[in-house]
């Protein structure tokens, strides 16, 4: 698995024709401008935006773990006797595969769906135990950070089965940070942040235990 | 003029008329006399023979072609007229009836000679020499001669100067006209078979051109003149020029053509020769080329296997010497070895004996003592003689200077030099051993005999060994210089090799970094 690379070939389909946009056999989609989509987020409000995204994101994640999941050697595989698999242990599989698989590889392909959806250059940086998801080059602003965090919500989610959040604790320009924690950290960073800590603090406090602060 | 002047012009003239039908007439060919035809609404013809080209002169004119002996004025127009109108010359006097009609024959064109054949060129026949070639004799028939001077007995002929000077511009279109019908008609017999094909023409044209010119050289003083009385005519004189300046061009065209064929093909030829030239140039040089490479390559090989070989032989006589001079080496340390040792045993033997010496006098001694004193003889040999002690009895076998006490060397004690302790001696061989331990037990005392006994069955005593000396004693060369051959130093290289181990956790997987990232913060 570790030398599985995303290959975007023929990732994207332009039916001329009939005028559609196809992504790797999905329903058709549509090629819509930044700005536009930054626009229609604010107006949406948080919550939509939220859910929005997390749709985005689930796509995402589902081409990955059928990716990964696919290169990883399933239960099936490894007990033939096992026979039919239900669907159930089938996803099970696939997100087991994403699980086993290294950092590197995810960067590569949730990376890939990422660019693929036009939302830049995905990296992940690790401070500590904590995890932040990096997009480079983004070409919303921060009236779509929430669409933002709900992609990656979402596909951490549909990626490897659990429940995780994003924040986004860092934005300029073009770059924005989004931390991956649980709900109960998201909700102490924030408060941090709202205090007025910078996000390196509020990483490093994260790292110490609770002390009832929140 | 009055009848008596005309009667007598008309005697003279059909005198002439009867002179001229007398003379042998030619055969029928296109003839270079010059020809005029006049008549009267191309009803009336007037025929007038002369003699010859160089007899041509104003009023003096001869109207035959050799086909048509009577011709008419529409007829003789007929003729295609393809020269050009000739330059215009003084008019010449006349000597034509006023009554003929004229008619213009334009000469051939002056510089339409094609352009020179190409050598390479085939060659064709030469084409009948037009009408006013000199070479062909003017043919005259006398019939046609006759019939035009009855025809003239019945016209009314009136030559006034008018007239004369009429006819003779007639006759000059004629004359003109005449050549060209001549010409042409040549032409076209000559070029019946070649009509079709321009390019036969054109092979043609060199020819005709030349006649042509020819023609017009002879004709060029009466064309001039008549030329220039007879403006009337010009309109066929211009089509037949014009239809002989494209002909002229056609031909020029196709000369051109066939001359720019045939260099193309000459080009082609002389390109595809040197390209075949130059394709076996390459090749022969591509093998001369491989050729030599060949014989270096052997050369080379040669070289290789001679130097090879040298090399083989000069290690093999390397190792030759190297393995002689350790045989020898070998020889010398044995040799060495050997003579050390036989010295060594020389000068125990001298020191043997040197000692043997000491003993013996003190065993004279000791028995001139005891002989001093009176003593029981034992023996009936020596009654008053002690018996020696048994080491003193034991024989002595000294070994051969070829083998200096090997068995001392080995495993036995060198004995006492004073030779008092008679039990430490040893028998120094077996021979010896087994001697002595015969004579012991013959002087066993179960047997009743005492020491005496043994002395006397002891063998007799070696003679003592006389050192060699020193000049005779082996020497050998000992200042042998040593071939050593010594370990080669070590290159500078890590003569130990360490098996990295490294001792690092399992890089985690993104699952356990997502659960790490997830637990922070508290509960969750």
């Amino acid at each position: 698995m570790q030398g599985l690379r995303f290959d975007p070939a023929k990732a994207v389909t332009f039916d001329l024709e009939n005028g559609l946009v196809h992504l790797e056999g999905a329903p058709a989609r549509l090629l819509v401008p930044a700005s536009a989509l930054g626009v229609l987020c604010a107006a949406a409000g948080p919550e939509a935006t939220l859910n929005f995204g997390r749709q985005l994101g689930r796509a995402m994640g589902r081409r990955l773990a059928s990716r990964l999941g696919a290169a990883a050697p399933s239960a099936a595989d490894e007990d033939p006797s096992a026979g039919f698999r239900p669907p159930v242990a089938a996803a099970e599989d696939r997100i087991q595969g994403v699980r086993a698989a290294s950092l590197d590889t995810i960067v590569d392909h949730l990376g890939g769906e990422v660019a693929l959806a036009g939302l830049g250059s995905l990296a992940i940086e690790r401070w500590g135990e904590a995890m932040v998801m990096v997009l480079d080059q983004c070409p919303l602003d921060a009236e779509a950070d929430r669409l933002l965090e709900g992609v990656l919500e979402g596909a951490l989610q549909a990626a490897c089965g659990r429940p995780a959040r994003a924040l986004c604790i860092d934005r300029d320009a073009s770059r924005a940070r989004f931390l991956i924690a649980s709900s109960v950290a998201l909700e102490r960073v924030r408060a941090w942040l709202a205090a007025g800590s910078s996000w390196g603090e509020a990483l490093v406090r994260l790292h110490s235990p609770p002390r009832g602060e929140a | 003029m009055s009848d008596d002047k005309r009667i007598s012009a008309l005697e003279s003239l059909l005198d002439r008329i009867k002179r001229n039908a007398a003379e042998p007439r030619a055969p029928r060919h296109p003839e270079p006399s010059l020809s005029a035809l006049s008549g009267s609404a191309g009803d009336d013809v007037l025929a007038l023979e002369i003699p010859g080209a160089s007899d041509v002169s104003p009023g003096r004119y001869t109207i035959t072609d050799g086909a048509s002996p009577r011709r008419t004025a529409s007829q003789a127009r007929s003729v295609d007229t393809m020269a050009p109108r000739p330059p215009t010359v003084p008019p010449a006097k006349p000597a034509v009836p006023a009554a003929a009609r004229p008619t213009t024959v334009p000469p051939p064109r002056p510089g339409t000679v094609p352009p020179p054949k190409p050598a390479g060129a085939p060659t064709r026949p030469p084409p009948p020499l037009p009408v006013s070639a000199k070479s062909v004799p003017p043919p005259a028939p006398p019939a046609l001669a006759r019939e035009d001077v009855l025809e003239l007995d019945e016209i009314d002929l009136v030559l006034d100067e008018d007239e004369r000077a009429r006819a003779s511009h007639t006759e000059e279109e004629l004359q003109r006209e005449l050549s060209q019908a001549s010409r042409t008609t040549g032409r076209k017999r000559t070029h019946a078979g070649e009509a079709v094909e321009k390019t036969t023409a054109k092979s043609a044209a060199p020819e005709k051109t030349a006649a042509d010119k020819t023609s017009t050289k002879k004709v060029a003083p009466d064309k001039g003149t008549a030329t220039k009385k007879t403006a009337t005519g010009k309109g066929p004189d211009k089509a037949a020029a014009d239809k002989a300046a494209r002909e002229k061009a056609a031909a020029d065209k196709a000369a051109a053509d066939k001359a720019a064929r045939e260099k193309a093909a000459a080009d082609k030829a002389a390109a595809d020769k040197a390209a075949r030239e130059r394709v076996a140039a390459e090749k022969a040089a591509a093998e001369k080329a491989a050729a030599e490479k060949a014989a270096a390559e052997k050369a080379a090989a040669d070289r290789s296997a001679a130097r090879r070989a040298t090399l083989e032989k000069a290690a093999a006589d390397k190792a030759a010497q190297e393995k002689a001079a350790a045989d020898k080496a070998a020889a010398y340390k044995a040799a060495a070895e050997k003579a050390a040792a036989y010295r060594a045993a020389t000068e125990k033997v001298a020191t043997e004996k040197a000692a043997a010496g000491e003993s013996a006098a003190a065993k004279s001694a000791t028995t001139s003592t005891e002989q001093q004193r009176p003593a029981e003889t034992t023996t009936p040999g020596n009654p008053s003689h002690e018996a020696p002690p048994v080491s003193a009895r034991q024989p002595r076998h000294d070994l051969p200077a070829e083998e200096p006490f090997p068995d001392l060397l080995d495993d036995e004690e060198a004995p006492p030099e004073s030779g008092e302790v008679a039990s430490q001696r040893k028998p120094s061989s077996t021979a010896g051993r087994s001697n002595a331990l015969e004579a012991w037990a013959k002087a066993s005392p179960s047997e009743g005999h005492d020491a005496a006994l043994d002395l006397q069955l002891a063998p007799e005593l070696a003679p003592p060994a006389v050192a060699l000396p020193q000049a005779l004693s082996p020497s050998f060369p000992l200042d042998i210089e040593p071939d050593i051959a010594r370990r080669s130093p070590l290159p500078q290289s890590s003569a130990t090799r360490f098996v990295e181990a490294t001792r690092a956790p399992r890089p985690p997987t993104f699952g356990e970094l997502l659960d790490l990232s997830l637990s922070l913060g508290g509960h969750h």
